[in-house]
């Protein structure tokens, strides 16, 4: 069963509503829920997650219907280096157990996994979606030494999907945190504001276990 | 008012800290150059190589925090309640120095206090073991500069 109830939208309060920022997901039932730190920031002013509201992923979405409950959120800790951010629920959800936190290590490359997002949820579009992959590779990335396990997924990402985590049915496990596309360098161009450098199937998530490792 | 800032080693300082803030500060130095490496973990961002979704680039904060950081352990009439508070309580543990100082620069220049307890932590250890005179005199040399 798809747990539609662990992944949310994180956004910002503004005059005309919620800006959204990307896609959270529930880590435990203390209300801790995990986001890349590039899509809060520092900040935690006025920022908020949107429940999904529906259990079933089979449920149509009122894509026209532009009302939500938001839930205020804390920035509980951060990881810049590996981009992750904890944040805390005002209110603890009550949802059934959701599974436990793992690693890309309990996944082999070929397996598929289940990525559950909100693509385009910055541009305005609020649809939890789900996409199925294959772990494609796994890599250690290196930022100033410090090494960070990835999972490279065979499929194409887009911005929102950020924070959509990665599930692996076979473990009943969440192995990892979509982090964003990989991209030769700076630069490119945007065509509609679109960079065509970010168009392919190699999809970055970081390791699950570097979550855990923020959780006390 | 002022506060009192012990001299203590670096490790009891990021003693404070969660094992993975202080396993990142050792891997950028900190050992060699604590405040460069507290800089390398307030300014790194994910991955050269990783487009980030979603969100917005953080407007960088690192010089804010110094400059409030500061005048918090520099300007006397600065952040008077905080140090009230803290001079109740005679010496107070790391811990407590450390949130009570994240918070309210956090407060002060809108950032969380949890993102800010790793630099204000080997900040402290500066002070600690340089003295707040020495610390707030060097200071104020570097921006006469």
């Amino acid at each position: 069963m798809v747990a539609t109830h662990r992944a949310m939208v994180v956004g910002r309060i503004e005059p005309n509503g919620v800006r959204m920022l990307g896609t959270c997901f529930i880590l435990n039932a203390d209300g801790l829920v995990a986001t890349p730190y590039h899509v809060v920031g520092p900040s935690d002013d006025k920022l908020v997650v949107i429940p999904s509201g529906f259990s079933d992923i089979n449920d149509y979405q009122d894509l026209s219907d532009n009302s939500c409950s938001t839930s205020p959120v804390k920035i509980a800790n951060v990881d810049p280096a590996r981009d992750i951010a904890i944040l805390q629920m005002s209110v603890k959800p009550s949802f059934p157990l959701l599974p436990p936190l793992g690693s890309i290590d309990d996944a082999n490359v070929g397996d598929q996994i289940e990525i559950l997002g909100y693509p385009h949820c910055t541009e305005g579009r609020r649809a939890l979606t789900l996409q199925r992959a294959e772990i494609g590779a796994k890599v250690l990335l290196d930022n100033n030494k410090l090494k960070s396990k990835h999972g490279v997924l065979n499929t194409q990402a887009r911005p929102g999907q950020s924070g959509s985590f990665i599930f692996h049915p076979g473990q009943k496990k969440v192995i990892g945190m979509l982090i964003g596309a990989w991209v030769p360098g700076p630069g490119g161009i945007s065509l509609g504001g679109i960079n065509p450098r970010e168009l392919h199937q190699t999809t970055h998530c970081v390791s699950a276990h570097h979550i855990a490792e923020m959780i006390s | 008012m002022t506060i009192n800032v012990p001299d203590a080693a670096l490790s009891e300082w990021l003693d404070v800290l969660m094992p993975y803030q202080r396993e990142q500060l050792q891997v950028f130095g900190a050992e060699a150059d604590p405040e460069k490496a507290a800089e390398k973990w307030v300014s790194t961002l994910g991955y050269d190589n990783i487009a980030n979704f979603g969100g917005s680039d953080p407007t960088p904060f690192l010089e804010l925090l110094k400059a409030e950081f500061t005048q918090f352990i520099c300007n006397e009439e600065a952040y008077a309640p905080e140090k009230e508070e803290l001079s109740k309580h005679g010496d107070v543990s790391k811990l407590v120095l450390v949130t009570t100082v994240s918070s309210a620069i956090g407060a002060q220049i809108g950032i969380a206090a949890s993102v800010l307890v790793p630099p204000v932590a080997v900040l402290l250890f500066l002070v600690g073991r340089m003295s707040i005179n020495a610390y707030c005199t060097q200071q104020s040399e570097l921006n006469d500069d």
